[in-house]
């Protein structure tokens, strides 16, 4: 399910998370699409929440909590979050 | 979730909160033989519980009435199913009305119901699915039921195991009552079955009997947080947690006390909301753990003062438990929020753990915090002796006196009962003290001796009050979570040139009482660079499989000490390495 490895997000999708995320990267790790939430970003579960809600404001859209299991890397929640405009456009 | 579609929204009709007192029903805490007894009240009020969204905007309705008839339904067709009294159904436990629906429908045909918990964190699928199949299989489930956005997880987490049927409440709805049976429960009956303890590989489900559980409610209620006519809570706690389970749950059910829900993720999401809704509802009781009232501040120490449209003058009890209650984050708490009516004096001290089924010692209600500052080199000697500098000592908060029902005793290593301000492992008998863990001889036997069951915290009295210190016990807790060394250890030793044994996970303690988790591992090559490797594929494993940051350090092999029996001394490790009997061998990659 949910599994968004494979597709390509596009660049501006990319570039709001990559702008959201520098003041929540405090392990100072190179942010890419590959960048990995847990192991890289170190983020425990309220970070996890606290960081939800700004991309919710930023995107205009309410982020389900069962993709979380299946989003490790930013391009992960980058297709997700995509995946979740168009579905609230339908 | 919290999402409305807004067209639908604008034609419902506008929903009010249940009130919080029923006029001519007198308010009972508690004092019933089971809980389906207490449901049967509690519909006879005009109180319930109430569903808001992140917004604090007011969704959903579910008086005790609705509940009772729904539940009741519902029972007659998971018994015509076939599941019979005594068999388990597992719920995960999302903070809508549909587990409470579940919940109460297996209590009304003598189902024990395991709430399960939900996911919480990026990119951990396996170990989410591992957790709940746990769950599971140690409970021997016969249903999984829960949000249809939630079944792939279960249905991943079932292969192997035979259920009857994995679904939603509505497919239990379609289910016919036919020759459906209610159970009239006894007292003695198993209630609930809750994995708030153990670890994922080894779970440990703690039985709750209804005695237990009306006894526990009853005392919490009356003698605890003072529970009167009116009283209104308040709670974001989720339900697949003791505190959230009983101390507002079933707390409420067994009071007729009406109760205003965030779901835990849009608190975490947007804090001050829970304020909102305590503010908007006038409720009197709401509880946290420290992390809880920190977010609120960290929140509010951006905007201006008085920014926020907020009246918390009715919040009489800001209960605190759940994990060690941190002092400094609660007086910053209480003075962001003072210019909106929130009174220091409202916090509420209180101790518990499943076991008990929830609370264990309270302290007097409105009268604030009482910190103890003690010695820290006397505190290494199990004395607790007030410091002569407050500045140099640890501060710790009085948590109460044990509830009328429960004993408690604090003993030595021994086995011996220690008096006043000496530090020792605490005990608890009484009412409210479980069972012992589902299908778990072995774990029972190893906290439950002759009706005394070891805590596994360390604790002194001040009077007959309680002040807990830490745990004896292994068990670290982050955040409201309970994590366990030996899941730690379990990741480690499965990595590529370590083995069985050569891990110790343990919490350190920098001055202020922070802790940091650590994992010592013990390392054979001296080459820098496979050093470096190992160091970092440690800390990366144990982010993705247990989802904590631990600081790890390289030591020599062998030197990580065993008991008798060949197990990890973890304790004596952890002492030998704060003493510099153990020594942390160069890892090539800066700490932390």
């Amino acid at each position: 399910m949910n599994a968004p490895t494979g597709a390509e997000p596009s660049p501006d999708t990319l570039a709001a998370l990559f702008e959201i995320l520098k003041s929540f990267n405090k392990t100072g790790a190179e942010l890419a699409p590959g960048t990995r939430f847990s192991e890289d970003l170190n983020f425990d579960s309220l970070v996890v929440m606290e960081f939800i809600a700004v991309v919710e404001d930023a995107f205009d859209i309410s982020v389900p909590l069962n993709i979380l299991p299946d989003v490790a890397t930013i391009r992960d929640l980058a297709v997700a979050v995509e995946k979740i405009v168009a579905e609230d456009k339908l | 979730m919290s999402q409305s579609n807004p067209s639908t929204a604008a034609a419902a009709p506008i929903l009010r909160p249940t009130p919080g007192h029923t006029p001519n029903l007198k308010k009972r805490l508690a004092d019933f033989a089971t809980l389906t007894e207490s449901l049967d009240y509690a519909a006879k009020s005009d109180t319930g519980f109430n569903f808001y969204n992140a917004r604090g905007v007011l969704e959903k309705v579910h008086t005790f009435r609705d509940l009772r008839d729904q539940a009741v339904s519902h029972a007659l067709r998971l018994s015509a199913a076939g599941i019979k009294p005594g068999e388990r159904i597992a719920l995960l436990a999302a903070t809508a009305p549909e587990f409470l629906t579940l919940f109460f429908a297996c209590q009304y045909a003598g189902i024990i119901p395991v709430p399960m918990p939900l996911p919480t964190a990026f990119g951990r699928r396996e170990a989410y699915v591992d957790q709940i199949k746990g769950q599971m299989v140690s409970s021997g489930a016969r249903m999984a039921l829960g949000p249809q956005e939630f079944l792939p997880f279960v249905q991943e987490a079932a292969r192997g195991v035979s259920l009857a049927l994995i679904g939603t409440l509505a497919d239990v709805t379609a289910l016919p009552e036919g020759q459906g049976k209610l159970n009239q429960a006894s007292a003695a009956d198993l209630s609930y079955i809750q994995y708030s303890s153990g670890s994922t590989r080894f779970p440990m489900g703690v039985m709750v009997t209804h005695a237990s559980l009306m006894a526990n409610c009853h005392s919490m209620n009356k003698y605890g947080a003072r529970n009167s006519e009116g009283e209104r809570a308040m709670s974001w706690l989720p339900f697949f947690h003791d505190m959230g389970l009983v101390g507002f749950m079933l707390g409420g059910v067994t009071s007729q006390s009406s109760i205003d829900y965030l779901p835990t993720e849009d608190f975490a999401r947007r804090p001050l909301t829970w304020l909102k809704i305590i503010s908007d509802n006038k409720a009197s009781m709401s509880y946290a753990p420290s992390f809880g009232y920190e977010l609120c501040a960290r929140r509010v120490s951006t905007m201006a003062p008085g920014a926020l449209d907020l009246d918390l003058l009715s919040w009489r009890v800001a209960g605190i438990g759940g994990e060690m209650i941190k002092p400094h984050v609660l007086q910053a708490f209480a003075e962001a929020f003072k210019p909106y009516g929130f009174s220091e004096k409202a916090f509420n001290a209180s101790y518990g753990l499943a076991e008990c089924v929830l609370a264990v010692s309270f302290s007097d209600t409105s009268a604030g915090l009482h910190v103890d500052v003690i010695d820290k080199d006397a505190l290494e000697g199990h004395r607790a002796v007030p410091a002569a500098n407050e500045a140099d000592g640890r501060a710790f908060v009085v948590c109460g006196k044990i509830l009328p029902g429960q004993r408690g005793e604090i003993r030595d290593e021994q086995g011996f009962v220690l008096g006043q301000r000496q530090v020792g492992r605490l005990f608890i008998s009484g009412d409210s003290v479980m069972e012992g863990y589902f299908n778990n001889p072995e774990g029972t036997a190893e906290v439950l001796k002759s009706g005394w069951l070891d805590t596994g915290d360390l604790a002194y009295w001040i009077g007959d009050e309680l002040v807990i210190v830490g745990r004896a016990k292994d068990m670290m807790i982050f955040n409201g979570r309970n994590v366990w060394p030996q899941d730690i250890e379990w990741t480690v030793e499965h990595i590529d040139g370590l083995k069985s044994g050569d891990a110790a996970a343990i919490l350190l303690t920098d001055a202020d009482g922070v802790e940091r988790p650590a994992i010592l591992v013990q390392c054979r090559p001296s080459d820098a660079g496979e050093r470096a490797r190992i160091a970092a594929e440690v800390r990366t494993k144990v982010q993705e499989s247990v989802g904590v940051t631990c600081e790890v350090v390289l030591v020599p092999p062998r030197s990580l000490p065993k008991t008798s029996s060949g197990k990890l001394a973890r304790v004596r490790a952890k002492a030998m390495f704060i003493a510099g009997e153990i020594s942390a061998l160069d890892s090539g990659i800066p700490a932390g």
